[in-house]
């Protein structure tokens, strides 16, 4: 592959870099990530995966833009309310970087839709909103053995891990979704919308990290922040030999749906 | 017997389409750029003095009669210089000729059979012979007829005007190669094999910023093979030449780009198609060395002492018996157009072939009758200046210099005149050193061919202090003969108000120790390069400004040395020129769109729209080989070679339909889509590769139309050094190419490339080493460095 004089302009920064130079570059240029939720975590990660020259950008969004999701949702301007979330997202990316290809997928992840979805890309990213679709994204890149990235925000509050088959998954840690009503949603609870880039930026780090094959993911580690104290820790966690979906004897190994997702409060 | 090569047919279609050039160049319809295009194939140049322009008469073979000779000084007499001039490409210029005199000058040419077609541009030049052929004691066979024959093939051919950059052809009689055969892009060298006539054929060499000498392509071609071998070469470079960059396009960078190997293949595989073809060999005539029956009474010689000198000087005896070469010294090159008259005149009885062109500038007088040399003798002390002078004051060759080559640095004639006075007025043996090629050259590129000197110069700019002042590169010790050639190296270098005195230095030193040696060129490679280093350190040593200004102003000029005004050179006018410049068509015009307002009427901005569908479809064409007659042409060249490639959206085929209907109205509408087309065609531009291929990220490669061969991919990979040249490419871009070139070579393998002095030398090198690169050379070359980088 060779880079264009402009695309040599364009990714220099990148290419300067010792450990992703030319090499890398080329990876990230030859990448499929999916992003699964355009909202607070997937915009800035679409946004920065998009200028880094990803090859090809999969967005998968059931939901048009509302006027409360440009708060965070920085990939939406004022002019889309009303607009399928993935078409406005597409038309930001265009803008920003004509070489990426994208493909839309307007709805929402289910367990009879997931497995196909994600089949094609090399990268999931986490980027929705409620527990039935992290868990299901969870299970299906398991089964799927594709290497993901989780994310979720709440009030001042981000976390972040990343899975890799073998690696400890989400499950790992939280065996099944909360209680409906034990956790607050976004809409009940509110968000600073700082945050959402905070963590969807670490999120397309860990991706871009991951296509470059450079550093450490954050593998058997789960990043918790708090920005309010502006607090940064990780916690370690290991792989549960009695997960239900990558145990030794697992009891999950077909898709289904958790309950309804939660974040539900404007239909 | 043809003594001089056949223009072909076209030619009149040729010059009547210059005129129309030059015609709508007067009225500003077209372009200087592409004016430029036209008129350098051409073999016309314009000079530093605004709207004056050099005209160079292609000589092929080296040879001129008579009265293509008196012609030509009658034409020059006319419109043009006081003076002709003789090049070190056996050609002839004139110069000073104003632009509306240009084509009754060509005209004029073409009726004594001479076209200055191909003297310049990126073109197959003036084919090169050996001054002596046909005449030399030593030569295997006459070579001048091949040189005549394949000018007349190559001349014919529509892609010798079109190259990549220059091609330059040589011809030797023999292996002392007097021809330069290699050193040249195609070399013939006279062999017998089996009792039959052939070749031995050097391939891409050449002399320059970065000369190179040609590699041994065949030890034994047979004599019918010469135009298969050079259209086979010509193809080579034609397909693979890098035609982006000026800076490394002759055929000898291939070597590095491609590999021996590779460029060797490539020829080969073009040889045997063009034998395929089974093109009809040249057509060869001997040229006939016979010292002619005169009728003409012999003249008394009244000082036989000065007559002795002469002929010992200047009176060579051939190898035809009793006929004999006078060599007339021309002071770097210029003759008078009187004196060319009646030279001309004064040589007609002898016959046709009586006149070659020496690459030292100075004419040969050849096939004289012994009992005429008198004559000989007395018609020049008559006609000519500095009659009888030490012929070596004479030899030494200068390019043109600073004062009318848009590109040189010293005026190194002036350099070269200022030494003559100080070689003249020195008490030295001169005659004794007539052996010693003195060749001076303003600037890095070889035109004053120092690189094949006993002793050269070439110009550059030096510092003391906050000042620059002009200096030469001295070099010394080439040697050009089949199988030993090499160029002059480095000894030092001398301010240039010291090379004078260099030079008398040398030959004092040369003359006085001359006796112990062999020859001169034994002298030179032992201890000659010696001394002269010893030479240099003496003048190393330069005054300040204050001290003696002298040293900061070049030979001859009256304000202190400066290359501010050095020019871009006009050698390389070539495609990429053109496409830039309708590129730049196409931004201005947009841009008028923008800054229309309501005050500038409907019919502006339809104009305007369809101006930029004009240049649109224009911009790429001369990639396709296309150059449209009529705007509809254009269209439809358009329609089929990059609508129908789906290189552009099949919707601008509605635009196109408009802006050829005459009725731009309709464009009005579409805006939008005449701007994604202007979008698409720089798109496409930035995408191009140097063999016209467009290599779109994420779509199939559309292969180019012209015939060309997969170039690109292959000529980025080599198994030798890799050269880049990141000139002029500013930090951090530098340092990014640098690692993209990286990425493509194998570990071990060795990358060079080329950053501007400042801060990319003072940064790539160190980031390059921290990561884990090795930096195995780093060395300025003039104005920039040398960074030779190994592969972790």
């Amino acid at each position: 592959m060779d880079l264009t004089e402009e695309q040599l302009e364009r990714y220099s920064r990148h290419i300067i870099l010792q450990d992703v130079s030319v090499e890398g570059q080329e990876k990230i240029m030859n990448g499929k990530v999916l992003i699964i939720g355009t909202g607070g975590l997937g915009a800035p990660a679409a946004l920065y995966l998009a200028a880094a020259g990803v090859g090809t950008l999969g967005l998968v969004d059931g939901d048009v833009v509302d006027l409360s999701n440009l708060q965070r949702q920085v990939i939406h301007f004022t002019p889309d309310v009303g607009k399928p979330k993935v078409f406005s997202a597409q038309e930001k990316i265009a803008q920003i970087n004509p070489d990426v290809k994208v493909i839309t997928h307007n709805k929402r992840v289910f367990a009879d839709n997931i497995a196909d979805i994600i089949k094609d890309y090399d990268f999931v990213l986490d980027g929705t909103d409620n527990f039935a679709a992290k868990f299901l994204i969870n299970d299906a890149c398991v089964l799927e053995k594709k290497p993901f990235s989780h994310g979720g925000i709440l009030r001042f509050d981000g976390q972040t891990m990343t899975y890799v088959p073998g690696e400890a998954c989400y499950r790992c840690v939280f065996n099944s979704p909360p209680p409906k009503g034990a956790v607050p949603t976004c809409s009940q609870a509110g968000v600073l919308g700082a945050i959402a880039g905070m963590l969807g930026t670490m999120q397309a780090a860990e991706v871009l990290k991951y296509l470059v094959g450079k550093g450490d993911l954050l593998t058997n580690r789960l990043l918790i922040f708090n920005a309010l104290r502006m607090d940064f820790r990780t916690v370690k966690v290991k792989k549960n030999p009695d997960c239900p979906v990558c145990g030794n004897n697992p009891t999950i190994t077909t898709l289904v749906d958790e309950e309804q997702p939660v974040c539900d409060l404007k239909r | 017997m043809k003594l001089t090569y056949t223009l072909p047919d076209n030619l009149d279609t040729e010059i009547d389409e210059l005129e129309d050039m030059i015609g709508r160049f007067k009225k500003s319809e077209v372009s200087p750029t592409e004016m430029k295009v036209h008129r350098v194939p051409f073999g016309v140049y314009e000079q530093r003095k605004k709207d004056t322009y050099m005209v160079r008469i292609r000589c092929g073979g080296a040879i001129v009669r008579p009265d293509q000779l008196e012609k030509i000084a009658e034409l020059s007499k006319q419109y043009a210089a006081d003076w002709i001039h003789v090049t070190s490409r056996q050609e002839i210029q004139m110069h000073y000729v104003d632009l509306d005199n240009i084509v009754p000058v060509i005209r004029g040419l073409k009726t004594v059979g001479l076209s200055p077609r191909g003297g310049g541009g990126n073109t197959v030049r003036n084919i090169m012979a050996q001054e002596d052929a046909g005449i030399a004691q030593d030569e295997v066979f006459d070579v001048s007829p091949y040189a005549v024959a394949l000018t007349t093939r190559m001349i014919e051919e529509p892609d010798s005007w079109n190259l990549p950059r220059k091609f330059k052809i040589a011809f030797s009689g023999s292996s002392d190669d007097r021809g330069y055969a290699t050193i040249h892009d195609v070399g013939f060298i006279a062999k017998m094999k089996d009792g039959k006539k052939g070749f031995k054929v050097y391939v891409g060499g050449g002399m320059g910023a970065k000369t190179e000498l040609s590699r041994l392509f065949l030890d034994f071609a047979p004599e019918d093979q010469v135009y298969a071998i050079t259209k086979a070469v010509k193809t080579v470079f034609y397909k693979h030449g890098n035609r982006r960059n000026k800076h490394a396009a002759r055929l000898r960078f291939l070597w590095k780009t491609l590999g021996e190997e590779e460029v060797f293949r490539l020829i080969n595989e073009e040889y045997d198609a063009v034998k395929k073809e089974n093109p009809p060999p040249l057509a060869i005539e001997d040229i006939d060395n016979v010292a002619a029956n005169l009728d003409l009474p012999v003249e008394a010689v009244a000082d036989t002492k000065d007559y002795e000198t002469w002929q010992m000087r200047f009176v060579r005896q051939q190898k035809q018996k009793d006929t004999f070469t006078v060599i007339l010294p021309l002071h770097l090159g210029h003759m008078s157009n009187d004196q060319a008259v009646k030279l001309a005149q004064f040589l007609k009885p002898f016959g046709e072939n009586v006149i070659r062109m020496a690459k030292d500038q100075n004419f040969l007088l050849r096939n004289i009758p012994g009992k005429y040399l008198p004559n000989v003798y007395t018609f020049l002390k008559a006609t000519m200046d500095n009659f009888n002078r030490p012929y070596i004051i004479d030899k030494m060759l200068a390019c043109a210099g600073a004062s009318t080559c848009q590109l040189g640095i010293c005026l190194s004639p002036n350099a070269t005149m200022a030494t003559r006075r100080v070689l003249e007025g020195a008490d030295l043996a001169l005659d004794a050193a007539q052996d010693i090629k003195i060749n001076v050259s303003g600037c890095p590129n070889s035109c004053g061919q120092h690189h094949a000197a006993d002793l050269g110069f070439f110009g550059k700019v030096a510092r003391k202090g906050d000042k620059v002042y002009p200096a030469y590169n001295v070099v010394a010790g080439a040697i050009i003969r089949d199988g030993e050639s090499k160029f002059a190296e480095k000894v030092g270098d001398v301010p240039a108000r010291d090379l004078p005195n260099l030079v008398r230095d040398f030959i004092g030193v040369y003359v006085s120790k001359k006796s112990d040696y062999k020859s001169h060129e034994d002298y030179i490679q032992t201890q000659g390069k010696e001394d002269l280093k010893a030479i240099c350190a003496k003048y190393k040593n330069v005054p300040d400004f204050d001290t003696d200004k002298n040293y900061y102003f070049d030979w001859g000029e009256e304000k202190p040395f400066s290359v501010a005004e050095r020019g871009k050179g006009e050698c390389s006018a070539g495609m990429f020129d053109l496409l830039e410049m309708d590129l730049g068509n196409i931004q201005i015009t947009r841009k008028c769109i923008e800054e229309l307002t309501d005050k500038d009427s409907i019919q502006q901005k339809q104009q305007l729209l369809k101006d930029v569908v004009f240049y649109s479809a224009r911009t790429l064409l001369l990639t396709r080989g296309i150059e449209p007659k009529s705007e509809q042409e254009m269209y439809d060249g358009f329609k089929e070679h990059f609508i129908q490639t789906g290189l552009v959206d099949a919707s601008c085929g509605d635009l196109l339909k408009i802006a050829a209907s005459g009725n731009y109205e309709d464009l009005l509408s579409k805006e939008n889509e005449v701007h994604a087309l202007g979008d698409r065609i720089k798109f496409l531009y930035d995408h191009m590769n140097n063999a016209f291929e467009f290599k779109i990220p994420g779509q199939e490669e559309k292969p180019a139309a012209a015939p060309q061969a997969p170039a690109a991919a292959n000529a980025e990979k080599s198994s030798s050094k890799v050269v880049k040249d990141f000139r002029g490419v500013a930090c951090p871009m530098n340092f990014v190419k640098t690692k993209m070139e990286l990425a493509k070579i194998n570990s071990k393998e060795l990358l060079e490339i080329w950053l501007d002095d400042g801060a990319p030398i003072d940064n790539v090198p160190g980031s390059v080493r921290e990561e884990g690169h090795n930096i195995v050379e780093q060395k300025k070359v003039d104005d920039y460095w040398s960074v030779v980088i190994e592969k972790q």
